[in-house]
């Protein structure tokens, strides 16, 4: 009876090992390969090209360092549905793909200007694609590019992108959310187009594929930011400049830190006399309430900075001192955003803000007449700009550095 | 079976446990725009069951449902109901098995075979439902814990992803308060609060209806209170658009867990709160259905535990072909053939026989 526990025991033991191993579903590390970037194309004999970015791990091991070869590869397949081109890609390659750790998502400019959601729910209903990876619209050059170009640092260059894109908005802003969720979020909500990240290329794409080409100081292609991506619906219908972008971003509050340089007088950049101030904590919010047919809007911006330079000599031991760089700043940025409001509402005519948005969840009852074509009002729109800005402190001098007189 | 009564707050956690496991995925289905409101409007009449229920153990000196459906409609009819509502729990516990599946195989595990993993899993059960139900509630204070925790745990990581916008919850009430209150009645009460009527077979091991009414009311106010939270947790991050068109929301949210790039895809922790919470719910299924049998058919305890454990995972298995009619099933049919008649209409006929049949003084 003890022998038959005993043999029970170990039987289900063993049992058990075979059985909670779930070797359906391993995958050994050395059979598979990481996926850093993938960008989507129109194809050249069917309906897309996806071009993926794969990891040479062994290049990239910072310690032990590599064998000269590249970090990465670039393989592309072609086929009618991005799944379909997918699945095909191991007709090129020997490992599986792994997408978990995809980090950027490249659109083509021709692929995004025929509408987005005929592709993109591949994206969002695939569980290994995580929600918050970067969808970003490639400008100017092919997508697949945009993969191609290496530079000096040995990095993979979709991870080099989705940290540029991380470091520029914290330190400037100048790029819009662009995650996929930010996608869906656009598409389902109303009063809101969609704005996605765009980048594009400067410099030699061809001389860049090559690993001679980080062999240089200055870099053959960089891939650089480009402000934002205006859709209609799905579709792409222009890009905004950083500067644009950034304005954009602080209406809708997506804008912690930036800097402001303001020109001196008559507005003119030439003119000495610029002013620049560093805001560390940006917050914004916005009324929005309709006069007959017209939105009216208020737009509050707030902020906490420092003064990082002053070309003419303003005293900042003075109160007045500080209220003066204040006004000024206030100034500008009201008059930048009014600038991008109006230029928007001439240029593509749809609510990248969310003034909509807002007042869809805020009242929401009155916003249903308007729900239909929101954009055809927003048009209409009388923005006005608040700004209340705080400056703390002026770095480590209380005045710029020139003689107030003789002697000290 | 010696009567010897379970520790309050073991029965606390027991039923706490039973009632969020696997409605924290499934139970508000996302219906109307403002999901969250839902389950709070539900509470209310959903207490009407804890007085239901209660009136049928007090009156008859807290026997357990079986012997009070035979007391009530005599030895043949009596039988019938033990039967029909043995086979309604296990029912229930093989649609909890394939909530979980589903979640698992769209989630954890892609390629390996269903009946493998739900073979292992209903082994489990069954070897949790032997010690009976002092065991049961035991084993449900530990996953308790371990739900809050992780809860918990979700919610900070969130709030410090900064994912949760708050704005995202307006417009509120945008269609009116009808589809709430609605869909509150079609779907909320039944389902997890009705399920609680499994419960009163365990009372003579529990504390009879004095505790029960009291334990139980804790429960539906923390459940209450937890599922509003996840369900505006999911709103929060999802926003109500995005939690519409979300197979499994609360999932959805964990994904988008991302704190510097180094804790990310916290996928794992929801689908380990619905394993917890399956394994506990179905081991009260289970056992109650093993019970029912054992009491109709006389037989051994735990004679029965591992051939309707394997049967519930067949069950499991061949209930339906795929997640939508699962989901329909769900949400329609079992509400309307199985839940009101099981959970209101049949213990409320049965309150008014056992009343009229004994009326007060003469219990016996």
């Amino acid at each position: 009876m003890r022998f038959m526990r005993i043999a029970g025991v170990i039987m289900l033991c063993c049992s058990l090992t075979i059985a909670c191993t779930g070797c359906w579903d391993q995958t050994e590390l050395n059979r598979s390969s990481l996926v850093t970037g993938m960008a989507l194309e129109p194809g050249d004999h069917m309906k897309y090209k996806v071009t993926f970015e794969v990891v040479n791990a062994l290049e990239t091991d910072p310690n032990k360092g590599g064998k000269g070869g590249t970090p990465t590869a670039v393989f592309s397949k072609e086929g009618n549905s991005i799944a379909e081109a997918t699945q095909k890609i191991n007709e090129n390659l020997e490992r599986m793909i792994l997408i978990s750790h995809i980090r950027v998502i490249i659109i083509d400019e021709r692929l995004a200007r025929k509408g987005i959601n005929q592709f993109i729910d591949v994206l969002q209903r695939n569980r290994y694609i995580r929600e918050d990876v970067l969808v970003l619209v490639g400008k100017g050059s092919k997508a697949s590019d945009f993969l191609k170009t290496v530079y000096a640092r040995g990095q993979y260059a979709g991870y080099k992108i989705q940290l540029q894109v991380e470091t520029y908005r914290k330190v400037y802003g100048g790029i819009p959310r662009s995650h996929l969720y930010d996608v869906a979020q656009a598409l389902l909500t109303e009063g809101r187009v969609l704005l996605l990240g765009a980048i594009s290329i400067t410099g030699d794409v061809e001389k860049s594929e090559s690993l001679d080409a980080i062999k240089t100081v200055y870099p053959a292609a960089v891939v650089r930011m480009a402000g934002a991506a205006v859709f209609r619906g799905d579709k792409l219908i222009g890009f905004l400049s950083n500067e644009h972008t950034r304005m954009v971003m602080l209406a809708s509050d997506y804008v912690n830190n930036t800097l402001f340089a303001i020109p001196g007088p008559d507005v003119n950049p030439s003119n000495p006399g610029a002013i620049a101030v560093q805001f560390y904590h940006m917050h914004s919010h916005m009324h929005v309430k309709m006069d007959g047919n017209t939105p009216k809007v208020r737009v509050v911006v707030e902020g906490d900075g420092k003064i990082t330079s002053i070309d003419e000599n303003i005293k900042l031991s003075t109160i007045q001192g500080f209220e003066k760089v204040e006004a000024m700043t206030r100034d500008y940025v009201n008059e930048q955003m009014l600038k991008t409001v109006s230029y928007v509402q001439k240029k593509f005519g749809v609510d990248v803000f969310g003034f909509g948005q807002h007042y869809y969840r805020y009242h929401f009852r009155k916003f249903k007449p308007f729900a239909q074509n929101w954009d055809s009002y927003f048009v209409k729109a009388e923005v006005k700009v608040d700004s209340n800005f705080t400056l703390r402190r002026p770095d480590l001098k209380t005045q710029k550095v020139m003689k107030d007189g003789i002697g000290p | 079976m010696v009567p010897s009564k379970t520790n309050a707050v073991d029965m606390f956690a027991m039923q706490l446990v039973f009632l969020l496991s696997t409605s924290i995925i499934f139970g508000t289905p996302s219906v109307v725009p403002d999901s969250w409101l839902v389950g709070i409007i539900a509470f209310f009449p959903a207490c009407l069951f804890i007085v239901i229920y209660g009136a049928m153990l007090s009156s008859q000196k807290n026997l357990g449902l079986y012997p009070l459906l035979e007391k009530a409609w005599g030895k043949v009819v009596g039988r019938g109901f033990v039967l029909i509502y043995a086979t309604y729990f296990l029912y229930i516990a093989a649609r909890n098995i394939r909530d979980m599946i589903e979640l698992i195989m769209s989630a954890l595990l892609r390629m390996s075979p269903v009946p493998v993993l739900t073979t292992l899993f209903v082994l489990i059960i069954a070897y949790a439902t032997l010690g009976g139900i002092q065991a049961i509630a035991r084993f449900a204070s530990l996953v308790l814990c371990i739900v809050l925790a992780m809860l918990f745990m979700l919610a900070v990581l969130l709030m410090f992803s900064s994912s949760i916008i708050l704005e995202q919850m307006l417009p509120f009430l945008s269609k009116g308060i009808g589809p709430v209150v609605q869909s509150a009645f079609q779907h909320s009460i039944w389902f997890p609060y009705g399920e609680i009527i499994v419960f009163l077979v365990f009372q003579q091991e529990l504390g009879g209806a004095k505790g029960f009414r009291r334990v139980t009311l804790y429960a539906f106010l923390s459940a209450c209170f937890i599922l509003s939270i996840t369900d505006l947790i999911q709103v929060w991050t999802l926003g109500i658009e995005g939690k519409k068109y979300s197979s499994f929301a609360l999932l959805d949210a964990a994904r988008l867990i991302n704190i510097a790039n180094i804790i990310t895809r916290m996928d794992a922790v929801i689908a380990l709160i619905i394993i917890f919470g399956t394994l506990l719910k179905c081991s009260v299924f289970l056992f109650a259905c093993a019970e029912g049998l054992t009491h109709i058919f006389k037989g051994q305890q735990g004679k029965y535990n591992f051939p309707l454990a394997l049967l519930a995972g067949a069950f499991s298995i061949l209930v339906t072909r795929n997640s939508a009619e699962h989901m329909i099933e769900g949400l329609k049919y079992v509400i309307y053939t199985l839940h009101i008649p099981l959970q209101l209409v049949v213990p409320l006929l049965t309150l008014l026989l056992l009343r009229i049949r004994y009326r007060k003084g003469e219990s016996t």
